[in-house]
């Protein structure tokens, strides 16, 4: 499985992880506040169609570093909260999800969970994301926050999320195409 | 077009898109959503009208499926829209595909 996250159509990015089972647990990551807060953010979710998506964002406490946040980042540690909305929610394979409405943005989030075995198949699917720029961005993020969910799920310690984010955004600066 | 209308509601677009996962109950979908019960009827009293989704009855309860009229309705409007833009872009190729015309042969045309 190929750990980059794939352009399948315009706008739309998709990452894939084999995660530990079984499935519930996997799930309580996504959904509740505290498990998401450990690899991605906390923060409450309405989990009915049309219900309200919070997160606090707080990456540079995300992995129990303390870094500093790079100049270029400086505005999350002001903008820490970003809402969203529910699309769809079929516990516990699918959740969909605006992102970043009260920054006007129109993106939209995707997670499918699919039992393999004993462990469980997370497909993530990014759709409308606007600009290349954000495409990378994006891009080096989920990738970053995956991979400490898989660590938290593995129970092993994550390294630091900013220092692996921006390697990861340079990969993906050298992936995502110019149009 | 009433379709249209119909969908340019993100919650009634999410109730389709539900539906288009299996049918449901009108209980089922409410309880589904963050919506009042009254809004949900609402809305799906406005994609009965467009016919996207269709109620029967089964003993006490009203179960809600996509109705395949309304989706036939979209795949139409589609396919002409396709076609317009398909015939035009092919129109344009031969256009240009034509020997250079060049200006002092052309009659100016007065305004």
């Amino acid at each position: 499985m190929n750990a980059y996250g794939v352009i399948v159509g315009p706008g739309t990015v998709r990452f894939e992880r084999l995660l530990p089972g079984p499935i519930e647990r996997v799930w309580s990551y996504l959904t509740d506040s505290e498990k998401r807060g450990t690899w991605l953010a906390k923060g409450n979710m309405d989990l009915r169609i049309d219900g309200n998506v919070e997160f606090e964002f707080c990456n540079s406490q995300l992995t129990g570093h303390d870094e500093t946040t790079p100049a270029k980042f400086a505005h999350v540690d002001t903008e820490k909260r970003m809402t969203g909305r529910v699309v769809a929610c079929e516990p516990p394979r699918l959740l969909t999800y605006t992102w970043g409405e009260n920054f006007g943005e129109n993106s939209e989030v995707t997670f499918e969970l699919a039992p393999r075995g004993d462990k469980v198949l997370l497909t993530l699917t990014h759709r409308r994301l606007g600009t290349r720029d954000t495409m990378v961005m994006v891009g080096g993020g989920w990738h970053t926050h995956l991979d400490i969910l898989a660590d938290r799920l593995e129970q092993r310690k994550p390294p630091a999320f900013w220092a692996t984010y921006l390697e990861r955004e340079a990969e993906y600066e050298k992936r995502v195409p110019t149009t | 077009m009433e379709i249209f209308h119909a969908l340019a509601d993100p919650t009634r677009r999410r109730i389709v898109e539900l539906l288009g996962r299996g049918e449901h109950t009108a209980g089922a979908i409410g309880e589904k959503f963050a919506v009042s019960a009254p809004a949900i009827s609402q809305h799906l009293k406005v994609l009965r009208e467009a016919q996207l989704v269709r109620v029967r009855a089964q003993g006490q309860h009203r179960i809600y499926s996509i109705d395949p009229a309304g989706l036939a309705e979209l795949d139409a409007w589609l396919q002409r829209t396709r076609s317009f833009w398909a015939k035009s872009l092919d129109a344009l190729e031969r256009e240009l595909a034509k020997p250079a015309v060049t200006p002092k042969n052309k009659t100016r045309r007065k305004r």
